[in-house]
């Protein structure tokens, strides 16, 4: 019995430790913890040695060389930030998309036990929400702990593992400042809603609405020869986002290469809204018949053939996007002459 | 002496690095873990098995320590000796001791008129 909670002790440091050292550490405790028992000990003696010894993870721990982390406490407050707003937007996001497909589902399927149908949108929604919060801790992590490497990697290279001229210039307006966390999220939230954007276009996603007039129909809202335009469209802005984020993760300020990736990614997408918004076969075949049903289309007046509200549109397009190319600017001017 | 709570990390802080020096020091002659251990303690120094038997390995893994196993005995007993290079580290520490000790000391003042 003594003898076995010996071995036990002793195989459970060991297993904690690099294979190669495994063999050695194992004879070595062993004959050190007998060493340390009077003759014949009983169970009492050897408990009292191995507590003195401390628990088997503390003393694999001092027998490594040095401490192992996922993620170093100098990335780790960062870390904490991303994942704190990261995880509930992807997750509540998904979770209302998860709703909407149960919804849709249940419909499709005709069911008319309504508990059954609550059931079904709500776990759909739940296992969707949370299995895209889990993607997304996925991901932080694996961003995180690639970022950790390569630091690391450029220490043993030689180098300082920083450099004194990548130093920030002070700010004193702290508005210049962009947070890693907040580039960092907005890059995973804009990932995760170009995919889903994806799948929708190439059809892989229902999109579709129900709308009731006595009882409940189903269109699909857009054409399929608007969703093929959406594609290239999506693809182009997810790279420029990239881009953007990228470009903000490095410098972490306005810096003139941000502020020419925003400006950029920001013309680029209007350009592709407003072509977009401007197709006149954007509707699907069903849903213009809907829309042509009801009294929505007689209350809007069309210009020259366009319809007020895609007019509309388009010109919050132009402001959103003029107003967003403003503000970098003037936030990169503001913090370069400081 | 009233009880001040981080006084206990201090005083560990203090010894940590002082710990090699002893071990090497006691290795000129041939010992295994546990009597080296014993011998440590009579001396006064405070050090605990869980410190001492990693510090053993790692000191071994950087070879300023040489092993042998003796199996000749009922139970077998790693015995550790310092090194020549262990010998020539142990000779650096002692002096780069000795200098602290003096800057301490024209510090801080000798012995009991401390801090005064």
């Amino acid at each position: 019995m003594e003898n076995n909670l010996v071995e036990r002790y002793v195989y459970d440091v060991a297993r904690r430790l690099p294979e190669k050292d495994r063999e050695e550490v194992r004879r070595e405790l062993r004959a050190n913890i007998y060493d340390m028992l009077p003759e014949n000990a009983g169970e009492e003696e050897v408990k009292k040695v191995l507590y003195e010894l401390g628990s088997p993870a503390s003393l694999a721990e001092k027998y490594r060389q040095k401490p192992r982390y996922l993620i170093s406490p100098a990335y780790f407050d960062e870390y904490v930030r991303v994942l704190k707003w990261v995880l509930p937007l992807v997750g509540v996001v998904v979770m209302v998309i998860g709703f909407a497909i149960g919804a849709f589902d249940a419909v499709k399927a005709g069911s008319s036990d309504y508990a059954l149908v609550a059931g079904g949108i709500v776990s759909k929604g739940i296992s969707m929400g949370l299995s895209a919060a889990f993607q997304a801790l996925v991901w932080t992590t694996i961003g995180f702990v690639i970022a950790e490497r390569s630091g690391e990697k450029a220490e043993k290279a030689g180098g300082h593992g920083w450099k004194a001229e990548d130093l920030p210039e002070v700010q004193k307006d702290e508005k210049a400042n962009i947070p890693l966390s907040e580039s960092i999220a907005e890059l995973i939230v804009i990932v995760v809603f170009s995919i889903l954007g994806l799948l929708f276009c190439t059809g892989r996603l229902p999109f579709m609405m129900a709308f009731s007039d006595g009882n409940l129909q189903f269109f699909n809202i857009f054409s399929e020869s608007f969703l093929a335009l959406c594609v290239p469209a999506i693809l182009v802005s997810l790279v420029l986002a990239v881009v953007e984020g990228v470009a903000k993760i490095r410098d972490r300020r306005w810096s003139v290469f941000v502020c020419a990736a925003v400006v950029l990614k920001s013309l680029v997408d209007m350009a592709f809204s407003l072509f977009l918004i401007n197709r006149p076969n954007m509707f699907s075949a069903e849903f213009h018949s809907f829309l042509e049903g009801t009294s929505v289309l007689r209350v809007l007046p069309s210009v020259n053939g366009t319809n007020v509200l895609v007019i509309a549109l388009s010109v919050l397009i132009v402001i959103g996007a003029v107003s967003e190319c403003v503000t970098a600017i003037t936030k990169t001017v503001k913090g370069v002459s400081k | 002496m009233p009880e001040f709570e981080p006084m206990q990390n201090f005083i560990t802080e203090l010894r940590r690095g002082s710990l090699t020096l002893a071990v090497l020091g006691s290795l000129r002659q041939p010992r295994y873990g546990y009597a080296l251990l014993q011998t440590l303690q009579e001396q006064g120094i405070e050090i605990e098995a869980n410190t001492l038997y990693p510090l053993l390995r790692r000191l071994e893994s950087q070879q300023l320590l040489t092993s042998d196993w003796d199996t000749s005995e009922s139970r077998p007993r790693k015995y550790y000796t310092v090194s020549s290079q262990g010998r020539e580290v142990l000779g650096q520490l002692m002096l780069e001791w000795g200098n602290m000790q003096r800057s301490i000391e024209a510090i801080c003042g000798k012995g009991n008129d401390s801090g005064k």
